[in-house]
């Protein structure tokens, strides 16, 4: 008895704290069935972060249960409330019933719960996989939840892009993460393994359809391209201290996207036929290799490519709107990303990239050829920018020079950052939340806040000028820059490793 | 070890002409690959040759562009001198200090008989007081909140810290623009009406300064009349008198009586002229019309003379013209189709307005920054008249002025002692009574004051703001502070100019649209192979 009262008495951990503030707010943003996976998400998290002590059980059954009442409360807040200001989506009957609200609260719990309980048993099998199987599970069944609850196909497609970008971050994780090398051109890869997807699967190449690649294989391609780059701009960095290998990316980075932009009308001249011509006056004798009627229109410009064919499994073609298949297919590419990653960090290569991280000459003096990891890694991570680009370029079926400016890059380090560099769950972690945070809430915020302002302050004031002011200037989905960088800024000065730091297995040379 | 290919004497190659020999196949290759990127020098040479006041007249824009990038680069070198952070927040610093400055001008614009917007020139002097102190401040806050912290952190830490400030600085400048709905509230707030309605959109500068020819003044009537009433029977008279003008540029030298005699005289006078004009000297233009204006018309002459050949250079050059409309008119449908954001379809009316006004206000900002990249270029008034400003004037000796007065701030006060103190070592400089959180307080808030100051000079010379300015701007000022060693405010300095001469030319004899990528290039390749710079090596200097 004297157990459980403290136990009860004990004050909130910092996490759970968070996760509770987390889950009211995206509640009473999101409101309708979004709560639902929004509860889910919380207590998966109560669920890790929790000590996975015994007395941490009887705790967990409670406060999995208070935080799914506080979400249903805020959901119902949302639903009931909120709903009511001008400019806000309707809420269908389904999400404003009780059993919508018992789901919420049953989300919240169960996945706690049961985490919790995972990781307190003794069979190492289940303390380990038991909870993957979860996460696993939640997965897989994701777009059902969002089909069946007649939930807009929104969080579909966001997380599809969410996924895409952890794809990125994955990679990026490997040469920042893991390496240590700041690498801020990463779009680069992106972009190129984009671009290989353009230029093989459209018609702006290859007019005839049966002609054009098929996916399977120009994903591989694409990989294998932008691995290339990886390594060609990579080679000349190695030697570079931190801060100009980062500022060196960069520069490839832009330089990239500007060639993208401008191999749009190519005529080359071979230059000493080109000077005698010009020399001796007689044009003719300049001797032309390329785009000589008219000139060789490789990239489209600014233009970009446009369609870009859809992959074909089984005489069955992925269409666009049709989220679920695309789902399924980004879902395998990470989970087979991560497998491959999490095998690799522990191989000896891996060990060797974190060990030039730790101490470049320590590393170096054990026999770990610096040159050759540090290329291993730029190799490796450009070569998954690349599958993600081919599949970007394939799932959007446009793809244009703007698409891939710095922002990308920054963005894609924020998610690296955020979730912990090094540590490859949080990195997925961090993908999802700051995609859904740009994509999905930023919006839903800002007609919530435009709702308040309606029935607040433009009541009294009727001023159009003052008005648009007003709207402007509390217009969150304008405040996507700002998100970012507070993200990067407060990380860096609060937790330089990340929400979830990596764990750095230390290997002793003793018996134990 | 030095006959290295053969050692039957009769082909000894040594190392250095081995060197060579490899030399000629990357030339070849350059040569080869960078046609696509303008590198076509056929056509530069029938440029230059067809009107060489071109160099010079690139040189002057060159060289104003070149002093806003120097005084930029030298936020960025005295920051890294100081506590060898990259600060990538100050290009958005600059950014800011360009709003800054049109809100200063704002209050004071009128409107001119043509019907566009001009501030008297006072104001823009007055405008650099607000600009400077402002910009100062946020730096220095910048120090404060996100930098100090850092302090002993690795320096990638800090640099990423860095990155988040300055993309925080560019939503606030983007956000900045939402004070200009303001400007129908009241009419004291009439003049907010500059930062326009669309956030994303760039603003345009009142003229402050005419874009009037200072040549013509002070060659005023002859110049005029010879060149009109001559130009058509004689037209190396016109050709002529520009030679006389670039040498006396190029020498100098003050212009005297005696050359606007030489002005008036026939084309018997070329002999008389000053050594060093070679380059300048007319006669392989004698036959071609002098009125060429632009690199277009410059084509479009030298097609005459070769059809066949600059056949393709016309096509680019009219794709060139015509990309800004196409990019206005056809750009938004593919992106609204496909963005990453994947637009949910149930989203509200009001914010699908929303992303297509940005959508729109992005490819207008897209299309300005590539006009004001243009404008320099287009500047040429006539051929072989080339025009020099009294906005050149004005940047150019502020530049200076900035320059020196930092110059002797750091060699000749005990602040300027106590900053070189700090940057050659922290730790000393503390034990001996130096208040270093005050130092470097200063130096950001000198590095701030100076973008300011660039924020001004950008909107007196090309006349627009947009909110992501500052990336570009940086990178460039960045690129201009290692060439020159980064630092090094000497370099930083001879960086900048060399850049804003390099970005010139390249926007001239290359492509506008290669300009960047040029840049950036030379970034990554004085990075990896001379990380010092051209200065790099003086250690006094460092401050």
């Amino acid at each position: 008895m004297a157990q459980t009262s403290t136990a009860a008495s004990r004050t909130l951990s910092g996490v759970e704290v968070l996760a509770l503030a987390l889950g009211v707010f995206l509640a009473v943003v999101l409101g309708g069935w979004s709560s639902v996976i929004v509860a889910g998400m919380v207590g998966l998290l109560l669920g890790f972060a929790a000590q996975p002590a015994s007395a941490g059980v009887r705790r967990n059954v409670v406060s999995g249960l208070l935080f799914g009442v506080a979400v249903a409360l805020s959901a119902a807040f949302h639903n009931n409330v909120i709903v009511q200001l001008p400019g806000q989506e309707q809420v269908p009957a389904a999400a404003n019933s009780a059993p919508a609200y018992l789901a919420a609260v049953a989300m919240t719990w169960l996945p706690a719960v049961g985490v919790v309980w995972m990781r307190a048993q003794q069979s190492s099998w289940l303390r380990v996989y038991g909870p993957l199987a979860v996460v696993l599970l939640l997965a897989v069944a994701f777009p059902f939840y969002t089909e069946l609850t007649g939930l807009s196909i929104l969080w579909t497609s966001v997380i599809i892009v969410a996924l895409i970008y952890a794809m990125q971050a994955m990679g990026l994780n490997i040469v920042a993460g893991y390496a240590g090398m700041l690498d801020l051109g990463y779009v680069a890869f992106f972009a190129i393994g984009a671009y290989v997807a353009g230029l093989l699967m459209s018609p702006h190449l290859i007019p005839e359809r049966s002609a054009q690649w098929s996916f399977w294989i120009v994903i591989w391609v694409g990989a294998a391209v932008a691995a290339f780059f990886g390594v060609l701009l990579g080679a000349p960095v190695i030697p570079l201290r931190g801060d100009y290998l980062a500022i060196v990316t960069l520069g490839f980075g832009e330089i990239i996207p500007i060639v993208f932009k401008n191999l749009e009308a190519i005529r080359i001249y071979e230059p000493i036929s080109e000077i005698i011509a010009a020399v001796s006056g007689d044009p003719s004798r300049a001797n032309c290799l390329v785009g000589c009627e008219t000139p060789f229109n490789f990239t489209n410009g600014v233009l970009g490519i446009n369609p870009i064919s859809r992959p074909v499994l089984f005489g069955y073609e992925f269409q666009t709107g049709q989220y679920l298949p695309w789902y399924y297919l980004i879902l395998a590419l990470v989970l087979v990303t991560m497998f491959f990653i999490n095998r690799l960090r522990h191989s000896r290569i891996g060990r060797a990239w974190v060990a030039v991280r730790e101490d470049e000459l320590a590393a170096a003096a054990m026999g770990v050829p610096v040159i050759r990891t540090r290329l291993a890694a730029f190799l490796v991570g450009a070569m998954f920018s690349g599958f993600a680009g081919v599949f970007y370029g394939s799932y959007v079926s446009f793809i244009s020079p703007d698409a891939f400016d710095f922002s990308i890059s920054v963005i894609v380090l924020c998610m690296v950052i955020l979730g912990g560099s090094g540590n490859l769950i949080g990195v997925v972690i961090g993908a999802l939340v700051i995609k859904i945070a740009d994509l999905l809430l930023l919006d839903r915020l800002q007609a919530v806040l435009s709702g308040l302002f309606r029935v607040t302050i433009f009541q009294w004031n009727q001023d159009p000028g003052l008005e648009r002011f007003f709207e402007s200037l509390f217009n969150m989905t304008q405040y996507k820059l700002l998100l970012f960088g507070l993200i990067l800024v407060v990380m860096m000065l609060a937790r330089p490793r990340g929400l979830l730091p990596e764990n750095i297995v230390t290997y002793s040379t003793k018996e134990g | 070890m030095q006959q290295t290919l053969s050692n039957t004497g009769r082909f000894r190659i040594n190392r250095k002409q081995l060197r060579w020999l490899l030399a000629l196949p990357i030339i070849y290759i350059v040569l080869l690959l960078g046609q696509p990127a303008g590198l076509d020098l056929v056509r530069i040479v029938e440029t230059i040759r067809s009107d060489p006041s071109i160099i010079l007249q690139q040189l002057i824009i060159g060289l104003s562009n070149g002093a806003i990038i120097a005084i930029i680069a030298l936020g960025y070198t005295l920051v890294y001198g100081i506590i060898e952070l990259v600060n990538f927040a100050h290009g958005d610093v600059f950014m800011l200090g360009t709003f800054i400055s049109l809100l200063a001008l704002a209050p004071f614009i009128y409107l001119t008989p043509e019907g566009g917007q001009a501030a008297p020139w006072w104001a823009a002097l007055l405008g650099f007081i607000p600009a400077m102190a402002i910009c100062a401040l946020i730096n220095v806050a910048i120090e404060r909140v996100a930098y100090r912290r850092l302090r002993n952190a690795p320096r990638i830490v800090a640099l990423i810290s860095a990155i988040g400030m300055s993309f925080i600085l560019q939503n606030i400048g983007l956000q900045l623009a939402s004070f200009g709905k303001l400007a129908t509230v009241s009419p004291q707030l009439q003049w907010l009406s500059v930062l326009g309605t669309n956030n994303a959109a760039p603003k345009s500068f009142p003229t402050v300064l005419t874009n009037d020819n200072l040549l013509d003044l002070l060659f005023p009537p002859q110049a005029a009349t010879t060149a009109e009433g001559e130009a058509e029977a004689e037209p190396d008279v016109q050709a002529t008198m520009n030679a006389i003008i670039e040498a006396t540029l190029a020498a100098s030298v003050e212009e005297s009586p005696a050359e606007s005699v030489l002005a008036e005289e026939t084309p018997a006078e070329e002999e008389a002229m000053p050594p060093g004009t070679e380059e300048a000297t007319p006669e392989p233009m004698l036959e071609a019309t002098p009125e060429v204006t632009t690199e277009g018309e410059a084509m479009a002459e030298a097609v005459e003379e070769q059809p066949a050949e600059v056949e393709g250079a016309i096509e680019e050059a009219q794709a060139e013209a015509t990309m800004l409309t196409e990019e206005a008119t056809e750009e938004p449908t593919p992106i609204e189709e496909a963005g990453d954001e994947t637009m949910p379809a149930d989203e509200s009316e009001q914010a699908e307005e929303d992303a297509m006004a940005d959508l729109i206000a992005t490819v207008q900002a897209e299309q300005a920054v590539m006009e004001e990249e243009l404008v320099p270029a287009e500047d040429v008034v006539a051929a072989g008249r080339i025009r020099i400003t009294l906005k050149d004037v004005l940047v150019i000796s502020v530049a200076v002025i900035l320059m020196v007065a930092l110059r002797w701030f750091v060699q000749n006060t005990r602040l300027g002692k106590a900053m070189r103190a700090t940057a050659q070592n922290r730790d000393a400089a503390r034990i001996m009574g130096i208040d270093i959180d005050r130092i470097i307080a200063l130096t950001f808030a000198i590095g701030g004051a100076l973008a300011g100051a660039a924020g001004m000079m950008t909107g007196i010379y090309n006349g627009t703001a947009v909110f992501t300015m500052g990336f570009t701007a940086g990178l460039r000022a960045f690129t201009a502070a290692v060439l020159g060693g980064i630092g090094n405010i000497t370099g930083a300095a001879l960086g900048g100019i060399l850049i804003g001469i390099l970005a010139a030319f390249s926007d001239q004899f290359f492509s506008v649209r290669w300009t960047n990528a040029w840049v950036f290039l030379i970034l990554v390749v004085v990075l990896i192979f001379r990380p010092t710079g051209l200065l790099g090596q003086e250690v006094g200097e460092k401050a």
